[in-house]
């Protein structure tokens, strides 16, 4: 099971890598700068940023279960 | 009404304080650190807690008042990343290396990282100093709330030096234990009365879309950041949440983890959290544009409390009113044990006074020495008068220029003592450097680029950090076994 989550830890370690650089990309959200209509009722850019943050959330569980969960299993740990 | 309320919240702290202490082992690990023991939701609740402060509620209000909604982009959504990747990356090895080798403090572990008891005393003094800083916001901030509540009849340093005695109350009774119990307490109530001072100020004046509309029309300007941020800004605040990676607080309560599988709930739901708290405070900041159009910078931090007083009935402004007071304080407690934590171990023990002290004098030391430390920042409380907003930024900066050296002492095992010393001395000198540079202009920025002075500080302690490294003599690989797996990362 260690050892099994360790190799999915090493073989995401990459893409890990893109998906942050992907999230820094996307904070600046450039495009919304000068928005200053409403969508469901919330500034666009706001709206932008609220989904930005779910979207944070869903790859930190990604992250956790590729990195997080790999080191977590180290046998010492639970010791 | 606000003061019976605010009163029954501090005995009730005051309570688990106590309630807390039954549970003590007696030792110094139970005292600082619960025995490493606390669960997932305790873990989360106390780190959300400890992070969402002040500077989140009326320092993000304030400042939104100012900038509009770019304040969400600037710190909030940023943080929602940056934030969880430090405890992933960084507050993860720290709290295996910290259980593995019986690390109390920050201190304790890069003084044997890098064998430099000088590295270790020179941190020591730079994170006493950053500290002061940021138990000034929350210093400030409750005498801000007490003193608009009664309407001037409690003066803010009364205000403030009420909430500094309560902290020190609890937390020198109940330790980190305590602490994290009171921690969940507070989160949980102020994020309930946020939510129903959101929905009760929001539905004044014809509801939340009347008033969104009313805000489009009236100030547009402040529904987007373009204008109001320049670019180079938004970058360079991105920077400023790295500092997370160094604050003496968190660290601690990452050593309260019972399992590493306890972080995975602070990774995944942080982001969340942040939103939840961040939402409401830029929202009605804004809207407080137009109740008080015209509020003076340092008075725009209390915009939330002065709105909870326009459209709440008395009894509801006084519970509102009690829930901005529990978040202000929500993270004052932690750095006071944090500050107490390290005076005791990187100090008394470190230096072996205890040979020639009792536990209870020692005690007495540290409890000493954190009162001091209380009423620097309560007489500081009164003399500046900059905005919750920017005392945090300014504070954060100098624990950002903190990160290359936790990163390299986790990740780079070329990384040398001198290298070490280095960075944190150019880190210090760049915050104090750029304090006095900024000092009488708020709005500071590098040579009126945008950009902000975390932005150089960052890079130039970890340039400082990389060079020195190479010129200087690597460690020893006997010594590095201590620290890092056989395969290069860290233990």
């Amino acid at each position: 099971m260690t050892e099994r989550l360790r190799s999915r830890g090493r073989r995401w370690g990459g893409w890990m890598g893109v998906a942050v650089a992907l999230l820094v990309l996307l904070h600046h959200d450039v495009w919304l700068a000068e928005a200053r209509h409403l969508v469901l009722g919330l500034p666009a850019s706001l709206l932008y940023h609220l989904g930005y943050c779910l979207v944070a959330s869903l790859v930190m569980s990604w992250l956790w279960r590729c990195y997080g969960a790999s080191s977590a299993a180290s046998p010492e740990d639970e010791a | 009404m606000i003061f019976t309320l605010i009163g029954l919240y501090l005995v009730a702290l005051l309570g688990l304080g106590l309630a807390s202490q039954r549970l003590a082992r007696g030792t110094g690990e139970d005292f600082f650190v619960a025995s490493r023991g606390l669960g997932p939701f305790v873990l989360l609740m106390s780190l959300v807690g400890t992070h969402m402060t002040a500077f989140s509620i009326l320092g993000a209000s304030g400042e939104a008042y100012q900038r509009g909604v770019g304040v969400f982009a600037l710190m909030a959504s940023s943080s929602a990343v940056v934030v969880p990747l430090i405890f992933l990356f960084i507050g993860l090895p720290l709290w295996r290396l910290g259980k593995q080798h019986g690390y109390l403090t920050q201190v304790q572990f890069f003084r044997e990282r890098y064998a430099s008891p000088a590295l270790g005393l020179l941190l020591f003094a730079l994170l006493v100093l950053l500290l002061v800083p940021y138990l000034l916001i929350g210093v400030k901030s409750a005498g801000l709330t007490l003193a608009q509540a009664s309407g001037g009849q409690l003066p803010s340093w009364a205000g403030s030096g009420l909430m500094c005695a309560v902290v020190l109350g609890y937390v020198l009774t109940g330790g980190m234990r305590g602490t994290a119990w009171v921690n969940v307490f507070q989160t949980v109530i102020f994020m309930a009365l946020g939510a129903a001072t959101f929905w009760v100020i929001s539905s004044a004046g014809g509801g939340f879309e009347a008033r969104m509309t009313e805000l489009s029309r009236a100030r547009p300007d402040l529904l987007s950041w373009g204008g109001k941020i320049p670019l180079p800004e938004l970058m360079s605040y991105a920077l400023i949440p790295l500092s997370a990676a160094m604050f003496p607080h968190l660290f601690t309560h990452w050593l309260t983890a019972r399992r590493a599988e306890t972080f995975r709930g602070s990774v995944v739901f942080y982001p969340l959290c942040v939103a939840a708290v961040w939402l409401p405070s830029v929202l009605l900041g804004v809207f407080g544009r137009l109740d008080f159009p015209n509020l003076a910078a340092a008075e725009a931090s209390s915009v939330l409390v002065r709105l909870i007083g326009l459209h709440a009935a008395p009894t509801l402004a006084a519970f509102l009113t009690a829930g901005v007071f529990v978040a202000v304080m929500a993270s004052t407690d932690s750095q006071v044990l944090a500050l107490g934590n390290m005076f005791t171990q990187d100090l008394v023990r470190h230096y072996r006074f205890h040979d020639r002290m009792s536990e209870a004098a020692q005690l007495r030391a540290g409890r000493l020495f954190i009162t001091l430390v209380m009423l620097v920042a309560w007489g500081l409380s009164e003399w500046v008068d900059r905005s919750i907003f920017k005392m945090g930024v300014w504070c954060f900066t100098g624990f950002a220029g903190l990160f290359p050296l936790v990163v390299a002492a986790l990740y780079w095992r070329r990384s040398t003592k001198a290298g070490a010393i280095a960075s944190v001395a150019t880190a210090a000198v760049g915050w104090l450097g750029f304090n006095w540079l900024g000092w009488g202009a708020p709005n500071y920025t590098v040579g009126g680029t945008g950009v902000m002075p975390v932005a150089v500080v960052v890079v130039a302690a970890a340039v400082v950090l990389i060079a020195v490294s190479l010129v200087t003599r690597p460690p020893e690989e006997t010594h590095l076994a201590r620290f890092f797996a056989p395969a290069g990362g860290p233990r």
